[in-house]
């Protein structure tokens, strides 16, 4: 056996170049599989993390029963202390307290349902790009007291900036709730449904409104690093009482991106599927040349008593080998390619650019690093290999040696 | 003579035989109408207490009301004091709501018609449609019920093939001698019960007696109710109809 | 004859032509079948929405865009010739009214959005009634005024088929109208977002209750095909001022950024196939290169001059990329139609996809251009890789070859 190794290894060396080609083939497939995940893996990334910051944030903090009724009266205290727990981890990037309630806005010509949205105006442009969107007025500040809304609402509504609006619905207890209110800015927002129905004011505006005095109807948390989720997770419902407080995650909140994840998941696994066939037949390929060029070789040892059971497990050593070296290589290349990419993302150019940075996103293509994925890449480039090499090196079980050394082959 | 006699003899065999038909001679529809009369009077002037509680918290209101007939409508909130001010006016099918801490008049659209009034549970369309009662359904006679120790007929209402109601059954419990509405039941189109009513504490209010206590329960969900009494009431005042004005809303106090 | 000579050796060596064949067929299959995937989920998303929501063309009156007020229709007779002149490139069209109205049941109500249709000119236009899964699509023997709504909404207001809901808008004066409608058709479409808010009622219901006269609309919607829809858009632009006329995608935005980023990821996803291709093509080759060293040497030592030889290697290239190429678009058809009748389904992200309004299978589909660029591609692609070896060809030795 030993000996088998040890000649199967010198039969590498003997032909360099040989080796050398067969090796990179496994060294590319490797690069490229990895490239590609790592493509896919930071598009799911960004979603993870931006679309998430900006809709629910990874993790939410609201009353216990506001998730099945979202009303006002289903709001909860923010303590002093939910306040220090919150601003004691060290592991967020965002914290949103809000105020949410649909109401009736009018303009005196018509009326619509609207959902009022009480922020922190920075704290809100952090998660949305909210004051990137406005197009027209100004955004919302700390101290004042109007609102912004969208631009196809102020459109139905017939207003301007500088014009008022009348917000009535009910606040916290059912006490009529009714304001009128200056409109400070116009957004544009890409979702229609956001445009047509959200209105931002001050969290202080809100709570004024619906007379929450001091109650809040979620605290939003973006986390720094999605990974973090099931450590938060435990930390904050161990550390509140869960029969005041319901701590949930993105993952129930926002079940449709979940699912495009998810969608988007078995979409790419499709891909990289069809990419490791198209790699497997051009590695089937290479070694049955390989086998080819090396006919009269084979026959030679046969001729001088080599068995063909023997020659076979010799080659498909042989082969093994190079598998590995080529995805261990591969595997050391595919490092740097990675990080280089992962540190100068490819940009995107013109409409793509355009559509990115509408849903606040970054128009660059992420790509991300994962030693994890990288290692999958590489068992399965290097199975894949000695698949694809099983067929070309069984062959020689079937050579004809005597016509192939008298070249009639 | 003759025929005479077998007539007479035919009425009193009938009476005897038959005591029900003297009811039958007054129709479900008009019993179900004389009850609507009765709450409503030509005109009346009310105030009224309303209690709305929630599993978390209960609150009052009290409002000063008036109408006139069927198409006119008008409420004052007179307490609690974030409330104060608020008026609420019908006129046929449209309702408007003056709102005097933003002086603003609106009128409410569809959208909201469905939506609770004040927080209750009752909704903006329950106070519109005040006759629907009496014309949206076909009614039948069910039998009768003792309700409150009251003598009361049962009847069924089913709403007509046309009509703009979203009730699959309303149940109605009407004191026989007086016509109060004692209870009603409000059925889904499975035939499942959705709301009910209830009325008691029969009081004097101007020329009539009526219950003063109505409880609405929206029986699908739990802890929830809304309670209205009658704190006073005068029946057949002098309103005349611009006093169901726009401009008046403002005014009345 | 170098070309007789290259298409012998082809059949010559099976094992060696059928290395490189199906380097190439796998990769140009590869290749097209991620196209496939990708243009097949986008496409039905867009197909859908236009089949069951928005048409080709829409056509409104210029206020009716900004306020959206029922008042602001427009005149039937104004549009109607405008689309006469155009018949022969327009392939249906269906005039509809609007309205925005509170649907109630016993146990909830809901904002939808009231389609006021015309009954067979609307079925040219949408797919709706194909979309029927109870109930019909309208002509049903009840005397109440028939109408056809998603199955999301009846879940959300907890009715069935045949059940009474009340509908509640303002008429075209502002008052406010209650109407029972019976619920005779419920649809389910690819998007359940536009199954909760879209309701079907006839014409004939509902303007003699909204009050904005038997010959006004709110919105005509067109069907034309893709090639001629710039053309008739222009077309409508010039004779109809004061009204707005809007192709699909500019109906709907976001249809387009889907496309858009659509697009870019399947780019990078063939180019990233593509390159794996190469590699596997070029060592290959290589590889062939290297096997046929000693008869490429006798061909020297015969006179062949490297030129010829060259392009004597070349030209092999050249049709086993051609066989390649056949077989992988054969390989791509079958597949495409095999997946195409079947679907791919998605298991657990349903849900969250019929927001999104794809459904919950994936059908691949590809354009016969694609097929083409994308094979013209490969072929040219497969060439180049197999210059590399060739001039590997031109460096050896001789004598070294010959001796082996």
């Amino acid at each position: 056996m030993k000996q088998s190794l040890i000649f199967a290894w010198r039969n590498l060396w003997r032909n360099k170049r040989r080796t050398i080609i067969t090796i990179s083939s496994i060294v590319f497939a490797v690069m490229i599989a990895s490239l590609m995940r790592g493509v896919q893996l930071g598009s799911y990334d960004k979603m993870l993390n931006d679309a998430i910051k900006s809709s629910t944030g990874h993790l939410s903090i609201m009353d216990k029963d506001y998730w099945e009724s979202k009303t006002l009266i289903n709001s909860f205290e923010y303590t002093d202390e939910l306040d220090s727990l919150i601003r004691s981890d060290t592991h967020l990037s965002i914290r949103a307290p809000q105020i949410s309630s649909g109401c009736l806005a009018s303009s005196g010509r018509n009326t619509r349902g609207v959902l009022i949205m009480g922020v922190e105006p920075e704290i809100e442009d952090q998660r949305s790009g909210l004051r990137s969107k406005i197009v027209e007025g100004k955004y919302l500040d700390r101290d004042s007291e109007g609102v912004v809304i969208g631009g196809m609402l102020a459109k139905y509504l017939h207003l301007k900036v500088g014009d008022s609006l009348v917000v009535l619905g009910q606040g916290y207890m059912g006490m009529t709730a009714a304001a009128e209110l200056e409109v400070v800015g116009l957004y544009h927002h890409p979702m229609a449904m956001i445009d047509k129905r959200f209105i931002y004011t001050n969290l202080n505006t809100a709570s004024e409104l619906f007379y929450m005095d001091g109650r809040l109807t979620s605290v939003d948390l973006v986390l720094d690093d999605y990974h973090d989720l099931d450590l938060a997770m435990t930390k904050y419902v161990d550390a509140l009482d869960t029969t005041v407080y319901d701590i949930r995650s993105w993952k129930s909140m926002n079940k449709v991106l979940l699912q495009q994840i998810e969608s988007d998941n078995f979409f790419g696994k499709i891909i990289i599927g069809i990419l490791y066939l198209v790699i497997g037949f051009g590695i089937f390929g290479t070694v049955l040349m390989m086998v080819m060029e090396r006919r009269r070789e084979f026959s030679v040892m046969m001729a001088l008593g080599l068995r063909s059971s023997k020659l076979v497990r010799i080659v498909l050593a042989e082969t093994i080998m190079m598998g590995i070296i080529g995805a261990l290589i591969g595997l050391a290349l595919s490092f740097p390619l990675i990080y280089y990419f992962h540190l100068n993302p490819i940009p995107l150019t013109g409409d793509n650019a355009e559509i990115y940075r509408e849903f606040n996103l970054e128009p660059i293509l992420e790509v991300a690093i994962k030693p994890l994925s990288l290692l999958r890449q590489f068992v399965i480039v290097l199975i894949l290999s000695i698949v694809a090499a099983i067929g070309p090196v069984n062959s020689i079980g079937n050579f004809n040696f005597v016509s192939i050394i008298r070249g009639r082959e | 003579m003759k025929v005479k006699f077998a007539l007479t003899l035919m009425t009193c065999f009938m009476i005897i035989a038959f005591p029900n038909i003297q009811i039958h001679a007054q129709t479900a529809v008009q019993i179900v109408q004389k009850s609507i009369d009765l709450l409503n009077g030509k005109s009346s002037q009310a105030t009224i207490q309303m209690t709305i509680v929630r599993p978390k918290y209960a609150r009052s209101l009290e409002m000063k009301t008036w109408s006139s007939g069927n198409d006119y409508f008008m409420v004052y909130i007179t307490s609690p004091a974030q409330e104060k001010g608020q008026v609420f006016m019908k006129r046929e099918t449209d309702m408007w709501n003056w709102i005097p801490k933003i002086s603003r008049m609106i009128k409410i659209p569809p959208s909201m018609m469905s939506q609770s009034w004040m927080g209750s549970d009752f909704t903006n369309n329950d106070l519109v449609k005040v006759n629907s009662l009496a014309v949206d359904y076909t009614h039948s006679m069910l039998g009768e019920e003792e309700i409150e120790g009251y003598d009361c007929y049962k009847i069924e209402l089913i709403p007509t093939l046309e009509s703009p109601v979203v009730w699959g059954k309303v149940n109605m419990w009407i004191s026989k001698e007086e016509y109060f509405q004692m209870r009603m039941e409000y059925y889904d189109e499975d035939m499942e019960l959705v709301n009910l009513m209830e009325a008691s504490d029969v009081k004097q209010f101007g020329d009539r007696m009526l219950p003063s206590k109505m409880v609405m329960i929206p029986v699908k969900k739990d802890g929830q109710q809304t309670m209205m009494v009658t704190l006073e009431q005068s029946f057949d005042v002098a309103i005349d109809s611009e006093f169901f004005s726009q401009q008046n809303m403002k005014r009345v106090r | 004859m170098i070309v007789q000579l290259a298409w012998r050796n082809i059949w010559r060596n099976r094992v060696r032509s059928l290395s490189v064949v199906l380097a190439i067929s796998v990769g140009l299959f590869g290749t097209l079948f991620v196209s496939a995937i990708s243009h097949g989920m986008i496409n039905r998303i867009i197909r859908s929405t236009i089949d069951n929501n928005i048409s080709d063309i829409q056509v409104h009156s210029e206020e009716y865009v900004i306020s959206e007020e029922l008042s602001d229709v427009f005149l039937k007779e104004d549009v109607q010739p405008v689309i006469d002149a155009n018949s022969g490139v327009i392939e249906s069209y269906a005039y509809r009214v609007r309205v925005e109205a509170m649907a109630s049941s016993a146990n909830g109500s809901y904002q939808v959005t009231v389609l006021g249709i015309d009954k067979e000119r609307e079925i040219m236009v949408t797919s709706i009634h194909e979309l029927i899964v109870e109930g019909e699509y309208f002509d049903t023997e009840t005397k109440l005024k028939e109408i056809c709504v998603g199955r999301k909404l009846v879940e959300e207001l907890d009715v069935r088929l045949g059940s009474k809901i009340v509908l509640s808008f303002a008429d075209v004066e502002g008052n406010i109208m209650y109407e029972s409608f019976k619920i005779t058709g419920i649809y389910k479409s690819n998007h359940s977002e536009f199954d909760k808010v879209t309701t079907y009622v006839l014409q004939e219901d509902i303007i003699p209750i909204l009050k904005t006269g038997t010959s006004n609309f709110h919105e005509a919607a067109l069907r034309v095909s893709e090639d001629h829809l710039d053309h008739v858009y222009s077309n409508l632009k010039q004779e109809l001022p004061g009204f707005e006329v809007k192709r699909w995608f500019e109906i709907n935005k976001t249809l387009r950024a889907m496309s858009s980023m659509m697009d870019l990821s399947t780019f990078i996803m063939i180019t990233i196939v593509l390159i794996a291709l190469i590699f596997g093509v070029i060592n290959t080759m290589l590889m062939v290169v290297m096997e046929r060293r000693k008869e490429l040497g006798m061909l020297r030592a015969l006179g062949m001059n490297n030129y010829l030889i060259g392009r004597m290697i070349v030209l092999e290239t050249v049709f086993l990329s051609i066989i390649g190429g056949v077989l992988g678009n054969a390989l791509t058809l079958f597949a495409v139609k095999w997946f195409g009748s079947r679907g791919i389904k998605y298991e657990s992200a349903a849900e969250g996809l019929e927001q999104m309004g794809m459904g919950d299978t994936l059908y691949p589909e590809l354009a016969v251009q694609t097929y083409l660029a994308i094979t013209l591609l490969i072929l040219v692609t497969a060439l180049i890789a197999s210059i590399f070896p060739v001039r590997r060809v031109f460096r050896q030795n001789i004598a070294e070859t010959l001796r082996t």
